[in-house]
This record gives C-alpha cells, sequence and structure tokens, in this order.
C-alpha cells in the first residue's frame, strides 16, 4: 500500500507512480483492445481526477487502475449500445 | 478503432507519454489552485453574506475546485467548535462547485466535487441540530454522486454521513447497515484507517441502541486498524466510548483500569471539554462502584464544566447522574435543591422545549419526593437521544 506523501503530489510522485504502474496499464490496454485515442482519454481522465484527489487517496495505485476499469467498462458499454442504437 | 493484438508497448506507450506531459502540466496549475484558494476564502469570507453569491457567480477565479476543497476542510474543522460556521462554509463550497467549469476539469469530477459539497453541507446540518436540512443535502449529494459515475470513496463518505444522521434520529440498526457498506468500500480500497473510523462509528451506533457486547467488539476492531496519529481525537472518542460501553454492561473494574490507561491521552490533547468529559466518565464509574462520595465530586466538577460553557444537554445528564448518587445516599434534600437549580440553568442554555419539559418533571418529582432511578434513567436516556433531535418527543411512561 503507497501511503499518502502530501496532500500536494508533485512531479516526482505522479513519475514514480507511471513507472511502476506502465506494465500493468499496457496490458489493460491491450486486453480490452481499445483504441490510442480512447486509451489517452481514459488515463487523461483518471489521472486528472486522482491529481485533484490526491489527499483523499491512500492507495493511488489500487485507485487509477480501478478507475480505468471502470472507464473501460463504460466505453464498452456505450460502444456496444451504440452498435445497437 | 480498436488496436488488436499488437505490442502494447509500441501501441500505448505513446499515449502514456502524451498524458504523463499533459498531467505534468495540470499539476502546476493544481499547484498555484492550492496556493491562492487560502487568499480566495479570505475575501469571501470577508464579503458580506448577501453579496457573496452574487460574487461567486461573477467572479471566475472564485470557480477553483481546491477552493471548495479548502471551504469543507475549514467546515469540518467547525464541526463540534462552531457547527453554525461550519453550515457557512459547506454552504459557501456548494455555491462554488455548482460553478465549476465542466470543461476544465471534466463532468465527472465537478460532479463528484458537487456531491461531498452537499455531503458536507449535509453532516454541518445535522450537527447544527437541523435534520431535516442535513436529510435534504444528502439526498442533493447523492444525487451528484450518481451523476458523477459514483466513486467509491465519495459514496462511503456519504453512507456515513448518512449514518450519523440516522444515528441523531435514533434509527440505529439503519445506521449500522449503512456503515456496513462503507466499511466494505474502505476494505476494497485498502484504506484501513477509515475502515477502523467506520467500524468504531458502528460501535457507537450499536452501543447506543442499547447493544454493548456487540459495540464494544467493533470499537475495539476499529481501534486496532486506525492511525492515532493522523487523527488522536478519533481515538480519544473511541477510547471514551468503549469505557462507557464497558462499565454499562457492568464491567466497571475494568472500565476504571481502561480509564486509568487513557488518562494521558485525555490530558496530552488538552482540551477542556475532554478533561470534564474524563470527570464525568470517572463519576459514573465510581458511583457503580459504589465510591459514592468520589462519584460526587467528579460530578458536581464535570456539571459545572458544562454550564460554565453553555453545554447545556451535558449538564443535564451529569446532573440526573448526581441525583442517582444523592438518591443512593438518601439526600432527598440534595435531589430538591439539584432540581431546583437545573431548569432555571437550562432555560437560558441549549436544551429545547421539549427537553425542558422532562427536566420539569425531575423536578415534580423531587418535590413530591417521588425521584425514582427509572425516572432518572429514563429522563438522561431521552436527553442523550433528543440532543440533535428536537423535534423527538418525551415517551410518555410505560
Amino acid at each position: 500500500m503507497n501511503m499518502p506523501s502530501s496532500g500536494k503530489p508533485t512531479q516526482d510522485d505522479l513519475q514514480r507512480l507511471a513507472v511502476r504502474l506502465q506494465p500493468k496499464i499496457l496490458r489493460l490496454f491491450q486486453r480490452h483492445e481499445v483504441s490510442r485515442e480512447t486509451a489517452e482519454l481514459l488515463l487523461t481522465a483518471a489521472l486528472t481526477r486522482l491529481l485533484y484527489r490526491w489527499d483523499r487517496v491512500r492507495d493511488r495505485e489500487r485507485w487509477l487502475l480501478s478507475a480505468l476499469r471502470k472507464g473501460l467498462a463504460a466505453s464498452r458499454e456505450a460502444i456496444s449500445k451504440g452498435a445497437q442504437g | 478503432m480498436s488496436e488488436r493484438k499488437s505490442d502494447p508497448e509500441e501501441t500505448y506507450k505513446p499515449a502514456l507519454d502524451t498524458t504523463l506531459e499533459k498531467a505534468g502540466e495540470r499539476l502546476q496549475e493544481i499547484h498555484r489552485e492550492i496556493e491562492s484558494a487560502a487568499g480566495l476564502l479570505e475575501e469571501l469570507a470577508a464579503t458580506p453574506e448577501p453579496e457573496r453569491p452574487e460574487r461567486i457567480r461573477t467572479e471566475v477565479r472564485f470557480h477553483a475546485l481546491k477552493l471548495c476543497d479548502l471551504l469543507l476542510k475549514r467546515s469540518r474543522e467547525s464541526w463540534f467548535r462552531d457547527p453554525a460556521r461550519a453550515v457557512e462554509l459547506a454552504r459557501m463550497a456548494t455555491e462554488i462547485a455548482d460553478w465549476l467549469d465542466a470543461g476544465y476539469y471534466g463532468e465527472s469530477l465537478v460532479e463528484d466535487e458537487r456531491a461531498l459539497a452537499w455531503a458536507y453541507l449535509g453532516n454541518a446540518y445535522r450537527i447544527a441540530s437541523d435534520l431535516r436540512s442535513a436529510e435534504e443535502a444528502l439526498l442533493r449529494a447523492e444525487e451528484h454522486h450518481e451523476r458523477a459515475g459514483e466513486d467509491a470513496l465519495t459514496g462511503a463518505q456519504i453512507l456515513s454521513f448518512m449514518a450519523s444522521l440516522r444515528s441523531s434520529q435514533t434509527r440505529f440498526k439503519e445506521a449500522a447497515d449503512l456503515l456496513d457498506r462503507a466499511i466494505l468500500v474502505y476494505r476494497e480500497a485498502r484504506d484501513r484507517h477509515l475502515e477502523g473510523r467506520a467500524l468504531i462509528k458502528k460501535g457507537l451506533a450499536l452501543g447506543y441502541s442499547g447493544d454493548l457486547k456487540k459495540a464494544i467488539r467493533f470499537v475495539l476492531s476499529g481501534l486496532s486498524k486506525i492511525n492515532m496519529l493522523e487523527e488522536p481525537n478519533l481515538l480519544l472518542s473511541a477510547r471514551h466510548n468503549l469505557i462507557g460501553f464497558l462499565n454499562e454492561s457492568g464491567r466497571h473494574e475494568e472500565a476504571m483500569r481502561a480509564l486509568e490507561e487513557t488518562r494521558s491521552l485525555y490530558l496530552t490533547l488538552g482540551e477542556q471539554t475532554h478533561l470534564i468529559r474524563l470527570r464525568w466518565l470517572e463519576g459514573r464509574i465510581a458511583r457503580d462502584l459504589g465510591r459514592l462520595d468520589q462519584a460526587e465530586t467528579a460530578l458536581r466538577e464535570a456539571s459545572g464544566g458544562f454550564i460554565a460553557r453553555g453545554i447545556g444537554f451535558d449538564a443535564a445528564r451529569v446532573s440526573l447522574d448526581l441525583a442517582t448518587v444523592y438518591l443512593r445516599q438518601g439526600k432527598t434534600e440534595d435531589i430538591k435543591r439539584l432540581a431546583a437549580e437545573m431548569v432555571p440553568v437550562f432555560e437560558s442554555r441549549d436544551v429545547h422545549q421539549e427537553a425542558l419539559a422532562a427536566l420539569l418533571l425531575f423536578r415534580q418529582a423531587a418535590d413530591a419526593e417521588e425521584v425514582t432511578l427509572g425516572l432518572l434513567e429514563r429522563i438522561s436516556d431521552y436527553l442523550q437521544r433528543a440532543r440533535r433531535n428536537p423535534e423527538l418527543p418525551f415517551p410518555a411512561e410505560e
């Protein structure tokens, strides 16, 4: 579990998080077969949210992966609804 | 278009790099927001209340999420010290959250912030004893939470505030059920401290409902999980209630030992009201151990302390505990004197009409020399439940 370093995230915090999670994030996108654009959109939204919620989230790695999974599920649902409609 | 079975590094690494670059830029903007938030809050606080909504609406610099966060933090700090201020700060946060730019922050984050702001406003209303407004605000929080895509941690926060409201409404079973859901979220998020805090809150709800055995178990379980350095007041509150539950369940010696172990924490945190509550607890345990003179001294001090600080409900309950000591000592005249002193003192304090009626009943019984332990317990129990619920009627005798 990664404990909060402080209420205010730094560039170092961001880099560390990215380095640690990169393999998992890449695998996640590949498994869901999303486009590069969708991947970028989802990751930007999740990361922005995490940066604003930095002091409220204790296990940030887990939170970010969970937010991405949720975003991927929502994106798949939207595509499937679009195909049906 | 989907990307199939290619090398993930080759396919998605550019997206990751671009995102990180953007996040780095956003981080600098967040830092600027954090740095300007305190100054903006001061400006708003210095603006007369009727002019604030217009300023918030027209001046874009106030439309900042970190300002909203700071208002919520300050509201939280005022919860018990100044409940009216806590309401005012949380209300400002809801007004600012209304104007946050969804194009800049993202729709989901803006809705999440609105959910939090309304949740905090709801909790502040509850502490200020406005339970109806608390209910309405928490319902608004749930609506925004749904629109935000239901962030689990925000959801757990709303559940926890809703549980506190249910406890104030003496709907303890519902409070415990809501806390069960919050506990699961915190466990899933591996937030041991918040899980511990929710376990303690569940223990308190169970204790207030009379299930002391379970209450003790949950409070102990919560205590084993919280980070005491992070929230020393939570540690003290949990220990204080645990000692009370031990005493109420007949484990008086154990309660006294636990109190001695906790004494240094009361003294270290040093808040005057904590020390008065310590004397109250000491008095109750001493009474239940049959040390009536010691109990009388402690309860007299506690009652005087609460009266001096205008904390009417607790002063009344301590006085009722003191009356139980006099009753056991056979001091009928002291009971009459105590009852006669209580009513005028509490008429000018934070005690509402229904509670005053309960105290008048005590006075009548004292004058008629008909005070019983049952009556004192019934009034004290009522005052505890009615404290944050002015609409709760005093129950008729069964």
